[in-house]
């Protein structure tokens, strides 16, 4: 058994995937579970660069690369890609967040 | 689950066009061999993005495809190349196993490095007709590539002439 660390997104309030679509769910749902949310703005210097490297060690790394990103950070130290925003469409990247949430990556403990 | 029929029901996305129009986008899968490839265009055949599909991409075959396409219009390098992993739990599959079920490299055009504004820049179009690339204006008229249009052409003459347009 693991435990939710935290989570961690990476995003930018211009970005319409990112903010509200998938920031403001996703810490509503870690409060939820008593996890601290990390949020990266790619516009803030030093979270960038935290960004960039979780994105380049853990996520869907490009030189330009997409967001939102979302990723958990376990207690065993494993951290986890777990989502990218659909560039084709805001809507998938709703029904993506929506699925993501329901699902038993964000149950309060995961096996 | 047959990677077409999830592209097709799961990532069939209808967005708006971007930088050229107000209309809808569509997607159309384009071909399978060496990668699926689909691209959104809008009514007049404005291409807004390509997307490459696959359980594995290979980068260099969507950069190639995506390069034959928009060379007109200029180089494709690899900061114009970005990647999506879809998971069971975001794509909200239950027929896959657990886990990664496919990823996704997307193009688009008139963004970032080669946004440009103006408006007598080549762009990149789908004919209407036969589904092939063609360039022209960005403000450009044509809904069908040269080729579908000079069979259209020839056909109204032999129309003219008494012919059966064979």
């Amino acid at each position: 058994m693991r435990s939710l660390k935290s989570v961690h997104v990476v995003y930018a309030n211009w970005c319409p995937h990112c903010v509200p679509t998938t920031v403001e769910p996703v810490v509503k749902k870690a409060r939820e579970l008593e996890a601290p949310c990390i949020l990266y703005d790619i516009d803030d210097p030093d979270a960038c660069e935290k960004g960039d490297n979780l994105v380049r060690r853990h996520g869907d790394w490009s030189a330009d690369y997409l967001i939102p990103q979302v990723f958990m950070e376990y207690d065993s130290g494993e951290i986890r890609h777990v989502f990218t925003g659909y560039s084709e469409d805001i809507e998938l990247t709703r029904r993506g967040i929506s699925n993501l949430l329901a699902s038993h990556i964000f149950k309060p403990s995961t096996s | 689950m047959g990677l077409r029929t999830l592209v097709e029901e799961e990532l069939n996305g209808h967005p708006k066009c971007y930088g050229h129009c107000e209309e809808v986008s569509i997607l159309k899968l384009l071909n399978e061999n060496p990668m699926m490839i689909g691209c959104y265009s809008c009514p007049s055949g404005y291409v807004s993005r390509m997307v490459g599909y696959g359980r594995e991409l290979d980068l260099n075959a969507f950069k190639t495809t995506v390069s034959a396409a928009a060379q007109e219009i200029g180089d494709v390098t690899d900061e114009d190349i970005r990647v999506a992993t879809r998971y069971t739990w975001d794509l909200g599959v239950k027929q896959e196993p657990e886990g990664v079920v496919l990823k996704e490299a997307y193009w688009m055009q008139n963004y970032r490095r080669t946004k440009s504004d103006d408006p007598n820049r080549l762009a990149l179009f789908l004919c209407t007709n036969c589904g092939s690339f063609y360039c022209q204006l960005v403000a450009g008229k044509n809904i069908l590539c040269p080729r579908c249009m000079g069979c259209r052409k020839s056909n109204k003459i032999l129309a003219k002439l008494g012919g059966d347009g064979r």
